[in-house]
C-alpha cells in the first residue's frame, strides 16, 4: 500500500506546529507528502518557496510550484513518481538480494527486462491511498476550479489501473475558529464524487498547514485499520520473480 | 526520494558514443528531439543512418524496449537494433537504437500535396493501430507530433513511450487527445482509447482552430458535443466526418472494424483521391523506419 498526502497550497503556514515537522510526523508513519505550490498571478514568496519545499523534503516527497494550468499535469507526475519511487525502492533491494547490485545499470541488458517488468506490473496493481490536503484560505479562491480539475483528473487515472485507487480530500481552515481541517470528500475512486467539491466554500485567512497534515496522518492512520483487510490481496510478493 | 530533478544532458553534435556491454560506436549527428524523459538524435554507424533514444532512467528505457520487443516478437526486419548504456559526464544513460524515420507532419503534408492525402496518411495509421492492437497492446500517445510522413504519403507512428498492455492504465498521453480530458471515459487501455486519439488528430487536421478553443474550456464545459460541432464546422473533408463521429462516440466495436469503415470512406471519395500514387502506396511493402521526436507530451504516465 502507498499512501501520499499531496498538500496544495499558495503560501505560508501561519497558525500552530511548524508543518516541516508536521511533515516529518507523516513520514514516520510511512505517508510520503508532496507538496504543489500554485500560483496564477503573482508571486508565491520566498518564505512560502522555502516552505514548500522544506515539507516536501521532511515528508519524503517532492515539491514544484507551478501555474494553475500545469496542476493537473503536476499532481499526476507525482503521484506517478511517487509509486515508481517506492516500487523501485522495494525492487532494487530484491536486486542486491538477488545479483549483489541495486543499480539497474549493473545488470546485464538481458536480466533488466525481467526486473522492470516486475516493476511494472508492481506498479499497475499496489493499492494507493492518496489524501488531499486543498489550502483554502481567502487568496486560493480563484484557483479552486483548477484544483478540483486537477483532482478529478487523478481520479480518472486512479480508477484506470488495475490495484485498488482511492482519494479523499480535506481543506483547511475548517469553517469556524476551532477547526483546523474538514474532510471534504471522503475516501473515493469515483470521479463524479470529486465535481461537487468546494461549492460552497467559505474562504477564511489563516492557514495552518501544520495542525492540517497531523490531522490527515490521524485519519489516514485510522482509515487503514478498517481497509486494510480489502485492500490485503493487492500486496505482492516479489521474492523470487525477478531471478 | 528527491525533489524535482531536471537533468540535462548536453552531448556536442560530432560526438562519438560507445555502448560500453556491446561495444557498438555511434556519432550524434543531429538532435531530433527532447522530452520531459530524454532524447532522440540521429545517429551514423557503419555508414547507415539511425535514430537513438536516450533516457535520463533506466527503467523507463527498458520499458519501452520491454513492449517493442512484445510487439515485434514475430516480425522482420527487427525494430530495435540495439539496446546499452554509454557514459557521459560520469553518469550512465541508457539508450536503444532504431531505424531514422525522414518525413514531415500530417499537417504539414496535407498543406503541401492536397487535402485528400489524409485518406491516405490515416488509412496507414489504422493499419498501425490494428497490428498494434491485435497484439493486445494500445499505442496510449497518439498525436499529431507522433505521426510522420515521408514523401510518398507514407507513414509510420513513432514513439513508443505511451504503449500500453491491454486492460493497464495507459501510460502516456496528451490531453487534448485524451478521452478523459474529454469526459468520454477513463484511461484504462482498450482499442477505442487510439481510435478516439486518432479521431482528435482527424479533428485537429480538419479544424484546428475550432478544436484550438474548445480545448481551452473549463472541463465542465468540454464534452463530446462540442466536439461533433467542432467536426460538423470543418469546411472540408466532408466524406471523413461520419467517421469522425463515431470515432469520439467510440461506437466502432473495434479498430478493425474502423479501419473498414475508413475503407469504405475511401472508396466513395476516389474520384478526388491520387489514385495512382495511391495504388503504389498500398502494396508498398511496409519496411518501416523510423524517427523519434520526442515528446512534448503534456502528460505522461506510467502506471
Amino acid at each position: 500500500m502507498i499512501k501520499q498526502i499531496l498538500l496544495i497550497t499558495d503560501g505560508c503556514s501561519n497558525v500552530g506546529i511548524d508543518p516541516v515537522v508536521a511533515a516529518a510526523q507523516a513520514k514516520e508513519e510511512q505517508i510520503i507528502v508532496n507538496v504543489v505550490g500554485v500560483l496564477d498571478q503573482g508571486d508565491i514568496g520566498e518564505m512560502g518557496a522555502q516552505e514548500i519545499k522544506q515539507i516536501a523534503h521532511a515528508g519524503g516527497g517532492m515539491s514544484s510550484i507551478v501555474s494553475t494550468h500545469q496542476l493537473a499535469q503536476t499532481v499526476q507526475m507525482m503521484t506517478r513518481k511517487t509509486v515508481m519511487g517506492t516500487i523501485q525502492h522495494v525492487v532494487h533491494k530484491e536486486l542486491k538480494k538477488s545479483f549483489g547490485t541495486e543499480h539497474l545499470q549493473q545488470l546485464p541488458i538481458d536480466k533488466r527486462a525481467k526486473a522492470v517488468e516486475v516493476m511494472e506490473n508492481m506498479t499497475e496493481s499496489i493499492p494507493i491511498q492518496v489524501a488531499l490536503l486543498i489550502d483554502s484560505s481567502a487568496s486560493m479562491k480563484s484557483k479552486l476550479p483548477s484544483v478540483k480539475e486537477a483532482i478529478a483528473d487523478l481520479c480518472i487515472s486512479l480508477q484506470s489501473r488495475m490495484g485498488e485507487g482511492k482519494l479523499c480530500v480535506f481543506h483547511y481552515p475548517g469553517l469556524n475558529r476551532v477547526d483546523d481541517v474538514k474532510l471534504s470528500l471522503d475516501w473515493t475512486d469515483q470521479v463524479q464524487h470529486v465535481y461537487p467539491l468546494f461549492n460552497k466554500l467559505s474562504m477564511r485567512g489563516t492557514t495552518p498547514t501544520g495542525p492540517a497534515i497531523l490531522h490527515v496522518i490521524d485519519y489516514m492512520i485510522s482509515s487503514n485499520h478498517i481497509t486494510a483487510p480489502a485492500l490485503k490481496g493487492g500486496q505482492i510478493q516479489i521474492e523470487d520473480s525477478i531471478s | 526520494m528527491n525533489t524535482q530533478s531536471n537533468q540535462k544532458m548536453d552531448i556536442t553534435i560530432g560526438a562519438t558514443v560507445q555502448g560500453q556491454w556491446n561495444k557498438n560506436k555511434y556519432v550524434l549527428m543531429e538532435k531530433l528531439g527532447e522530452g520531459a524523459n530524454g532524447q532522440v538524435y540521429l545517429v551514423k554507424s557503419k555508414q547507415r543512418k539511425l535514430a537513438m533514444k536516450i533516457a535520463y532512467d533506466p527503467v523507463d528505457l527498458q520499458s519501452e524496449v520491454n513492449t517493442l520487443a512484445a510487439l515485434q516478437k514475430h516480425q522482420d526486419p527487427s525494430y530495435i537494433f540495439d539496446v546499452d548504456d554509454f557514459s557521459f559526464q560520469h553518469k550512465l544513460y541508457s539508450f536503444y537504437v532504431m531505424p531514422y524515420f525522414k518525413g514531415i507532419s500530417i499537417t504539414e503534408y496535407v498543406n503541401q500535396n492536397g487535402s485528400s492525402w489524409l485518406y491516405v496518411i490515416g488509412a496507414h495509421i489504422l493499419k498501425q493501430l490494428v497490428s498494434i492492437h491485435n497484439k493486445g497492446y494500445v499505442f496510449g500517445d497518439l498525436k499529431m507530433s507522433n505521426v510522420i510522413v515521408d514523401q510518398h504519403g507514407k507513414c509510420q507512428v513513432i514513439d513508443y513511450g505511451g504503449a500500453t498492455e491491454k486492460g493497464k492504465a495507459v501510460k502516456q498521453f496528451t490531453d487534448i487527445y485524451d478521452r478523459a480530458y474529454w469526459g468520454e471515459g477513463s484511461r484504462v487501455a482498450d482499442e477505442h482509447f487510439d481510435v478516439f486519439a486518432m479521431s482528435m488528430l482527424m479533428i485537429q487536421t480538419m479544424n484546428p482552430n475550432g478544436l484550438e478553443k474548445a480545448a481551452k474550456m473549463l472541463p465542465q464545459h468540454r464534452n463530446i458535443d462540442m466536439l461533433r460541432k467542432i467536426v460538423l464546422q470543418a469546411q472540408s473533408y466532408d466524406h471523413l466526418k461520419p467517421w469522425v463521429i463515431k470515432g469520439i462516440t467510440q461506437s466502432f466495436t473495434s479498430s478493425l472494424e474502423a479501419k473498414q469503415y475508413w475503407h469504405q470512406l475511401m472508396k466513395r471519395t476516389s474520384s478526388k483521391a491520387p489514385i495512382s500514387s495511391l495504388h503504389g502506396w498500398w502494396l508498398y511493402p511496409a519496411f518501416i523506419s523510423a524517427i523519434l521526436m520526442f515528446l512534448t507530451s503534456v502528460y505522461y504516465l506510467l502506471w
